[in-house]
């Protein structure tokens, strides 16, 4: 027996030997990889994860998927998925929500990735956002100053400070207690996905707006079963608050609030208590003035959960 | 017991802005957009699709934090940044 275990370690200690003396693979072209692929592992003096690798985001690794919604492959999840350990959630995520540390601000719920879009925008447009007192702005591309954003036309894009933008891009905290919570749906991560997608669509938002919800948020919604509270334009007036130079003729606004469903109930939940009782309208947040000619529509989605203390 | 409620409610409120902007070379500006990432570590706090002369803001508390900004055509730019309760501005270089 002790000859046996002298032999396998002698045998071990050659192959360690030998794989430390072989020279590290050189990446695909000579191009710094950042991949967990064949081609770009081992080489210790180019391989850093700050250098992304050009062609190894197409190379073809279902393992890197396994969380996403089939049929979504977003061209950076390669990219986030080697850098990031939770980047298969919406942020910084612990237990049942996002955490407070590093979403501060007095509210329970961070609603994520709000994307306003805006079609015929024929002259100069100032748009803000005004926060009631227990919601705040966390994040916001391009800058979000006190007075807003300034918008000027363009063919099919927004323009501000002279950069073009698909849309204009919020992320804010808020307190969930003034919200609806007896209309939605329920299920798992796929159902609830599609179920949106499908409000989404119900609600006319454009082929493009749809995309980049589904581009997105495949990838960002954490595994779980869950509920879904959809929010229009009403409550979230409330909330946070649209101001613009000129009024829009046409909008729509929603924010669906996804709650895991093994808190429902809890302390955790807030005024989530019960799974919704009432299926949820899509039009219900699709508004329009009867009065107004203006042909600027203002289009909004996103998606918000609620936030825990706890900090790992 | 009074004094561990503030001082959990003081930290959570205890944030301050970054604001950034991207300037891109030329050769970068083909595309017409990017990702933003902001991680403490390797923890991602936020992920923004930005242009590549882009301009955002986020409140964060104080830490040290990783800015990365990748583009499809193979621009990207890397900074650190140690945040400390104060409001601050940075610049991202986006180069091939």
């Amino acid at each position: 027996m002790k000859y046996f275990i002298l032999l396998v370690t002698l045998i071990l200690i050659k192959q360690v030997t030998f794989s430390l003396s072989m020279p590290a693979p050189e990446p695909v072209n000579g191009i710094r990889c950042m991949a967990l692929t064949p081609q770009c592992m081992g080489n210790n003096q180019s391989t850093r994860p700050s250098d992304f690798c050009y062609q190894c985001q197409y190379i073809q690794q279902q393992n890197w998927r396994f969380n996403m919604i089939p049929t979504h492959a977003p061209w950076w999840s390669p990219y986030g998925n080697y850098n990031y350990s939770n980047f298969y959630r919406p942020g910084a995520w612990y237990n049942h929500g996002l955490s407070n540390h590093y979403y501060p601000g007095q509210g329970n719920m961070v609603a994520g990735k709000p994307n306003l879009y805006f079609h015929g925008v024929e002259k100069d447009l100032r748009f803000v956002i005004n926060f009631n007192k227990k919601a705040n702005m966390l994040a916001s591309a391009p800058i979000h100053n006190e007075d807003g954003w300034m918008l000027k036309k363009d063919r099919n894009k927004i323009v501000v400070n002279g950069n073009k933008y698909d849309y204009l891009y919020y992320d804010y905290k808020l307190d969930s207690h003034s919200l609806q919570s007896s209309r939605g749906f329920c299920g798992d991560r796929h159902s609830v996905f599609k179920k949106m997608v499908s409000a989404l669509n119900e609600m006319k938002f454009k082929d493009k707006e749809v995309t980049d919800f589904e581009d997105y948020w495949s990838v960002k919604l954490p595994k779980g079963n869950f509920c879904v509270y959809p929010q229009s334009h009403d409550e979230l007036q409330q909330i946070a608050q649209w101001n613009s130079s000129h009024a829009p003729g046409f909008f729509k606004r929603v924010l669906f609030v996804v709650v895991p469903e093994a808190i429902l109930g809890t302390k955790y939940a807030a005024n989530f208590k019960n799974r919704p009782s009432q299926g949820w309208n899509p039009i219900s947040g699709v508004y329009r003035h009867p009065s107004s000619t203006n042909p600027l529509q203002v289009h909004e989605w996103g998606i918000a959960f609620l936030t825990t203390n706890k900090k790992k | 017991m009074k004094l561990v409620f503030i001082a959990l409610f003081t930290t959570s409120l205890l944030a301050a802005p970054i604001k950034g902007k991207l300037y891109a070379e030329t050769k970068c500006l083909k595309e017409d957009t990017g990702q933003l990432f902001i991680a403490a570590k390797s923890k991602l706090i936020y992920q923004i699709e930005l242009p590549p002369r882009g301009s955002f803001q986020v409140d964060l508390p104080a830490g040290e934090y990783r800015v990365s900004y990748i583009m499809k055509n193979g621009c990207s730019a890397n900074q650190t940044i140690t945040h400390k309760n104060k409001a601050q501005s940075m610049g991202l270089k986006v180069r091939k």
